[in-house]
């Protein structure tokens, strides 16, 4: 393998480790937006 | 206000993410090509500030641990664990991006030389960290141990800056660049800081969150509970109103 591809590897590598990470807690946030809206409603539910 | 908050979480992201792939195209377009190496010196725009962000992470750890046994608030413990997970995330890519280097350089993957092995300890040791927690049932004390483990683990990390200093190393100790490299060292190192540092928030609200959920919910199933006790003493005529 050449430098160059050994290079590529790494960055690609990184950059999905990194943006990967990012978009994981993301989706944190929108899965507990989610569950917060369904007890929400769950509740209000319950009150009528 | 939560708009005007939205517009600049996602305009902080935008950039890091625009600055990223400026600072990539000009990595395989724009800088020359070191002499001695060759191509796989490329590796290092990224690999060095990683290196950086991997020690800031654990500095924040360690300031939010002796934070949280000052003051034993657990927003600091939620802010140490924050900078740990994303310290484990970056310390692998530095460990990665150093062994494909390493495969390329010097013909194999890993030795173990003094800057190599300490930074292999680092990623144990918050990687254990990690790992210890969820073993701890009592928020309290799992907290504690957190923090004292993250003043203690931390020692590593002056240990990993001076082991090339110090001790006789494989890894190259100064860097010699031409002034085309170093801009593209800087135009990595302002993205790979943004990212690990709006890493490191965006974890810390998410568990904030996480952990303020957790709570109504318990409070609701107490509430719950004490709903039902008291309409089972009712029926069974204990309460009168």
């Amino acid at each position: 393998m050449t430098g160059l591809q050994f290079a590529i590897i790494a960055y690609t590598l990184s950059t999905f480790a990194l943006f990967g990470y990012a978009l994981r807690v993301w989706v944190g946030y929108r899965s507990l937006a989610r569950g917060s809206a369904e007890i929400a409603e769950v509740r209000q539910g319950g009150d009528a | 206000m939560p708009h005007a908050k939205n517009f600049l979480i996602t305009a902080y992201w935008l950039t890091t993410f625009a600055l990223f792939t400026v600072a990539l195209v000009l990595v395989f377009t724009w800088t020359p090509t070191e002499s001695t190496m060759g191509d796989v010196q490329k590796i290092f725009y990224l690999h060095f500030p990683v290196a950086i962000n991997t020690f800031l992470a654990c500095l924040v750890n360690f300031i939010a641990s002796i934070a949280y046994l000052w003051t034993n608030r657990r927003k600091y413990d939620d802010l140490a664990v924050a900078s740990a997970t994303v310290g484990v995330l970056l310390c692998t890519i530095v460990l990665m991006t150093g062994m494909i280097w390493g495969k390329s350089a010097w013909g194999e993957w890993w030795t173990w030389s003094p800057r190599l092995t300490f930074s292999l300890l680092l990623w144990l040791l918050y990687a254990s960290y990690l790992m210890i927690r969820p073993s701890i049932e009592s928020p309290t004390r799992r907290a504690m141990v957190s923090a004292v483990y993250g003043v203690v683990a931390f020692l590593d990390v002056p240990l990993v800056w001076l082991s090339v200093r110090l001790m006789p190393d494989i890894h190259p100790n100064t860097i010699s660049l031409e002034p085309k490299m170093w801009l593209t060292v800087a135009a990595f190192a302002l993205p790979v800081t943004m990212l690990s540092f709006g890493l490191i928030f965006a974890r810390y609200g998410l568990y904030r969150r996480e952990n303020a959920a957790a709570e109504a919910r318990r409070l609701d199933d107490e509430r719950s509970e004490t709903r039902h006790a008291a309409a089972t003493l009712y029926r069974q005529g204990g309460l009168t109103s």
